[in-house]
């Protein structure tokens, strides 16, 4: 089954904390069963424009997490080597603050999720980066904070079959 | 004319080459197709090793047949700079105490190579297609740490912080 185009509808901003998100994830990068570093992007671009950032699928907008692979979800590709992991809204990284030698600034950075709808994907979505201090404003955070994000997604991205 | 009788020939003359049958073990691929010649454990740390960069040498070269998107989403495929740059790390590592555990794309367009030390420590160097280069120490429990560094001056100091951490 195809997954629901957009057809006129809105972007839906809200997220349910038990919400999934689902991220397409290269076979070749899970070895014996740990994902690879290399298989996220450390541009994951949280930048200010909400499609740069890191591409996912809702799943309250989803038939099943295997929308993900639809061509319609995919750039119009197919993705044969490639399977599905998810993230649990609730669980996106809060607090994350710089490292050594990064000084400043000295805030901390949340992740969150943002309703992206493409014209054949209406659950396609994006994992942005904001300021704690300004919620859903997304921004691009220091350099070591990326990588703390980038680590953090390798680390509770969890497959879905 | 009268042809001389033949001579018993008691000495190699000089003009002929010596023939010396050299196996290059870089570019033979002699124990690849013949691993089953030691019995399975019998290898010793020396050759496991050995085999074991080559096969992350074959890795690299085979690191460039991933096309572009080969994440699902918008990666680059390694191009040749990363994948020469990618060679020359592991040559170097190999003059170490550190076996990388593997060689991959990056999803950041380039070639990394991952590390896995005790305690769920990890370590991945990459080699990107811009010609810059990192690493990343990380793993369940240890923080995360990165920088750029240089790979044609930085590479025996970036050895050791490795060799330290995992």
């Amino acid at each position: 089954m195809a997954p629901q185009h957009t057809d006129g509808r809105f972007a839906d901003q809200t997220f349910a904390a038990d919400e999934f998100l689902f991220r397409r994830v290269p076979i070749s990068h899970i070895e014996n069963g740990e994902l690879s570093l290399l298989a996220i992007s450390n541009g994951l671009k949280f930048e200010k424009n909400p499609p740069k950032c890191s591409s996912a699928v809702r799943s309250k907008y989803c038939a099943h997490f295997s929308d993900a692979l639809h061509p319609d979800c995919a750039d119009d590709r197919e993705c044969p080597d490639t399977t599905v992991y998810f993230l649990r809204v609730g669980d996106l990284a809060k607090g994350m603050m710089i490292r050594p030698p990064e000084k400043v600034p000295a805030y901390s950075w949340d992740l969150y999720p943002y309703h992206d709808p493409l014209p054949k994907c209406f659950a396609h979505s994006t994992i942005c980066s904001c300021e704690q201090s300004a919620p859903n404003v997304p921004v691009k955070p220091p350099a070591s904070v990326r990588d703390q994000f980038r680590e953090w997604l390798r680390e509770n991205l969890q497959p879905c079959q | 004319m009268i042809a001389s009788p033949p001579q018993a020939l008691n000495r190699v003359p000089d003009d002929i080459p010596a023939i010396v049958f050299r196996v290059d073990a870089r570019k033979s691929d002699f124990w690849a197709k013949h691993e089953d010649v030691f019995p399975k454990g019998s290898l010793s740390a020396f050759w496991t090793r050995y085999h074991r960069f080559n096969q992350l040498t074959e890795e690299t070269h085979k690191a460039k047949a991933f096309e572009k998107g080969w994440d699902g989403y918008n990666a680059s495929a390694p191009n040749d700079e990363s994948v020469i740059r990618t060679l020359y790390v592991l040559s170097k590592v190999r003059e170490s105490k550190l076996t990388p555990y593997s060689v991959l794309p990056s999803a950041d367009g380039g070639i990394g190579i991952s590390f896995r030390g005790n305690d769920n420590k990890r370590a991945v160097l990459e080699l990107l297609n811009d010609g810059t280069s990192s690493y990343v120490f990380y793993g369940k429990g240890c923080p995360t740490e990165s920088s750029e560094f240089d790979s044609n001056t930085e590479l025996p100091r970036i050895v050791q912080l490795l060799e330290e951490y995992l």
